[in-house]
């Protein structure tokens, strides 16, 4: 270590952006939860289904949206600038870029609120957002990047703290997997084709889904608890050694992981296998950050006990180990039988959404905004209270999903003494579980009023103190890498080069991207085409962008899975083949009702059209929203020309005369079913929504029956 | 029946024995680092945090 050193040089800490942020934390944290609540009402109160741009599969998005990107996001960046300034002791690099990031960060916050309730959506689960909103996140985050970096290099602090390393990963990751998940062909400015289709849009999707959970919801929350508990509890961390094994480990095993999502699904089995292992190793480096972490606290469990910032710390670490030995449990194949598909997997989630981000947030809510207002907590007692409440909501809302999720799992295979399923109507299956759905519905509503309390107590304290805009500091400029004494040990070369450490990153995560995806695109025969399998026709396209606009696919999925439970209650299994002209899949991830891959000629057009108009006229008591709008709105076809040529530009085989003709012939198949219905006392105009819709679910899973 | 599963596909295994070269050789390279560290180092990397004097409220 070198002993020259500069003189000292003065400069301010940006607290504006870290308020800025703060607020929006609070704001949006508020509005994703009370979205939450209302979606889990609809789940046992259709009722709850207020209009289009209110009905479940619409605004389950909104709500996964503003929890994860509106509330964790702005989290994220508060914690960021608040600790990168600090550990690189220099204020962030431009204000213009911090300013630009704040507001264009709300914008698509905003624009996601106003497109998802009007359907406009991709369908692929929390990348839902259109490309032209895409285009605007890869902008923002691009922004946030070289405004982080440019902060590094201007530092004061010769050594990146790990936290630091885990900011960088996290930027790196999510700007590949957000491209990647985002190859969309447009359509017009609200809609577009994924340029993937089936299997290979399954695996880029869930590649992309689970390691969002990886680098949007972990990588920077561990960075954040590597800063924020050594400064909450005023001790170091517990091993740096750890935090460093740790590091390396959990961006190189997380990334290729994501096929534990489509066990059992029409993915070559190879690559399900690989998902296993590597998420039964991610215990490994999961755990050894918890560790370090509660470790950490060693020695200081007096200070726990009166602290309640530190409470919810530990709580939020403990949920994060939780979840992170549940998640390689749920990979091993024969448990994901049981619990995929249902509510388990929603109480998975939020043990990990409640316990680890919405706790570790609120921690460092509650320890910044006195400091940066030079003030303390309005009320020591709310905090307290917060506490408890939310402690109180997880418990409420996790224990009856998980009673429910194994419910769900237990009835859908169980089978008599005679070899039927006991529960061969679904709808048995989802009555079961509705006293757990408004248990849940009372745990949300307890963490929402819990983070209220916190929005009063937070915005009661930057009340009574004023906000240091402008902190100042100071420390001495860097030497330049000649001025100190060569002692060349590469982790330490890396350390001071943050330029290597992204590139670093960057080989790791890719490492392991690639060998998932590549084969799985580079060799055609990995998905056998079958002959009998045609492209959809106008009408039933038509009819799956209506599906996908409603958000059908967040309760229903299209993937019959090749167990006897499961070919019995709805056909045979799905093959890889079935699905080579979707784009996008629209497997799902959920089975609130039943899968409706078979769903073709199951029904006649009538009972659809029945159902579609009010569920329960068909099944009794169902918990499926009505569609009445689909019977009023006319089908727009402006666009159908220009859907099927773009389909063949992704290789979907149309022909011309097809493209030319698709209106024409998209009247005919209308005009037939309208024809149909007619026959059974059923008026309703050949140009409504509804013929599409019904057009599509008879057409799904079809196929393989049709003789050559 | 169609040929639905498939178990190997021809070129695919030099993916998965080169990641678990890669993936091996990372780890003896990050153990061996982590074996080596210089204590004193390690000791001002995890106190870099704790340098900034916050604001303390007085509770
Ligand atoms: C809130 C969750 C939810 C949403 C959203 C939803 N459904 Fe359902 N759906 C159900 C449930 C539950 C059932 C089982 C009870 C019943 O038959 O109504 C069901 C049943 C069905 C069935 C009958 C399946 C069978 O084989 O018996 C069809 C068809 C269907 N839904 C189509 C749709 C379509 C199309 C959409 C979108 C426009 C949609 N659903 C949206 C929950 C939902």
């Amino acid at each position: 270590m070198s002993t020259q050193s500069n003189p000292l040089e003065q400069f301010y800490y940006d607290n504006k952006a870290v308020r800025n942020f703060a607020i929006a934390t609070i704001i949006w944290g508020i509005v994703g939860m009370l979205v939450g609540v209302i979606i889990a009402t609809q789940l046992f109160e259709p009722a709850a289904n207020f209009t289009q741009y209110g009905s479940f599969g619409r605004i389950r998005p909104l709500h996964t949206n503003a929890v994860i990107f509106a509330f964790v996001g702005n989290a994220i960046f508060a914690g960021v600038y608040y600790s990168l300034q600090r550990l690189l002791k220099a204020r962030m690099f431009s204000n213009f870029l911090t300013e630009f990031h704040f507001w264009g960060w709300q914008a698509i916050i905003v624009a996601a609120a106003i497109t998802l309730p009007l359907g406009i959506t991709t369908s692929h689960e929390y990348a839902e957002l259109e490309w032209p909103i895409d285009i605007a996140i890869t902008l923002v985050w691009v922004a946030f990047g070289i405004n982080m970096f440019g902060t590094i290099l201007r530092r004061r602090e010769r050594h990146l703290y790990v936290a630091i390393w885990f900011y960088i990963a996290t930027f790196v990751t999510v700007a590949v997997l957000h491209l990647t998940n985002s190859m969309q062909l447009p359509i017009s400015i609200f809609k577009s084709y994924y340029v993937y289709a089936g299997v290979q849009d399954a695996l880029v999707q869930w590649w992309y889904g689970h390691n969002a959970v990886a680098f949007f919801l972990t990588t920077p929350f561990l960075g954040l608890m590597y800063y924020f508990l050594p400064k909450m509890a005023n001790r170091p961390v517990y091993s740096y050694r750890l935090s460093i094994l740790h590091f390396w480990a959990l961006i190189f095993i997380y990334i290729w992981a994501g096929p534990h999502h489509l066990l059992y699904s029409s993915l070559p089995d190879w690559a399900q296998s690989l998902g296993v292992v590597f998420s039964i190793m991610l215990i490994a480096p999961s755990w050894g950050g918890m560790i370090n972490g509660l470790l950490t606290l060693r020695g200081a469990w007096d200070q726990v006990r009166e602290n309640t910032i530190l409470k919810f710390m530990v709580v939020g670490i403990t949920t994060y180990g939780m979840a992170t030995f549940e998640g390689p449990m749920l990979s091993l194949k024969n448990i994901n039988a049981i619990a995929h598909f249902t509510d388990w997997i929603v109480a998975h989630v939020h043990v990990g959404a409640l316990g680890w981000n919405g706790f570790l947030t609120f921690a460092i809510l509650y320890w910044m905004i006195p400091r940066i207002f030079q003030t303390k907590l309005y009320s020591e007692k709310l905090v307290k209270t917060h506490f408890w409440i939310a402690t109180i909501g997880i418990a409420f809302y996790a224990i009856p999903m998980y009673i429910s999720g194994f419910t769900q799992g237990m009835m859908w295979k169980q089978f008599t003494a005679e070899g039927n399923l006991q529960y061969g109507n679904f709808l048995d299956t989802t009555l079961q579980v509705i006293p757990m759905h408004q248990m849940r519905a009372f745990g949300g509503t307890l963490y929402l009023i819990g983070a209220i309390l916190m929005a009063v107590n937070l915005f009661k304290t930057m009340a009574q103190g004023t906000l240091l805009a402008n902190e100042p500091a100071e420390a001495p400029a860097l030497l330049t890498i000649d001025e100190i004494a060569p002692e060349a040990h590469w982790h330490r070369w890396i350390e001071k080069r943050p330029i290597q450490l992204l590139v670093a990153s960057l080989i790791m995560i890719l490492i392991g991207s690639l060998v998932e995806l590549v084969p799985t695109f580079m060799v055609k025969s990995n998905v056998p085409t079958i002959a009998a399998v045609k492209p959809y026709s106008a009408l039933e396209l038509e009819g799956r962008d209506i599906y996908i606009r409603e958000g059908c696919v967040s309760c229903h999925s299209q993937l019959v899975r090749p167990f006897r439970s499961e070919t019995e209650r709805y056909g045979e299994f799905s093959k890889s083949g079935e699905f080579v002209y979707d784009h996008p899949f629209l497997w799902g991830s959920k089975r609130t009702g039943p899968d409706l891959h078979r769903e073709g000629g199951k029904y006649p057009n009538s009972w659809h059209y029945h159902h579609m108009r009010e569920p329960s006229s068909m099944s009794p008591g169902s918990i499926m929203p009505a569609y009445d709008w689909l019977f009023e709105q006319s089908l727009n076809t402006s666009m159908t020309e220009k859907k099927l040529s773009a389909m063949k530009t992704l290789g979907v085989p149309y022909e011309e005369s097809q493209i030319k003709n698709a209106v024409r012939d998209l009247n005919q198949q209308a005009k037939e079913i309208q024809m149909q219905m007619a026959g059974e006392q059923i008026k309703i105009g050949a140009d409504k929504e509804i013929i599409a819709l019904i057009a599509y679910l008879q057409r799904l899973g079809t196929d393989i029956n049709k003789k050559q | 029946m169609f040929k639905q599963f498939i178990s190997v596909i021809p070129g695919a295994d030099i993916f998965m024995i080169s990641s678990l070269c890669i993936f091996m050789a990372f780890f003896v390279l990050v153990g061996l680092y982590l074996l080596w560290m210089d204590p004193i180092h390690t000791v001002k990397m995890q106190h870099l945090p704790l340098e900034n004097n916050d604001f303390e409220p007085k509770i």
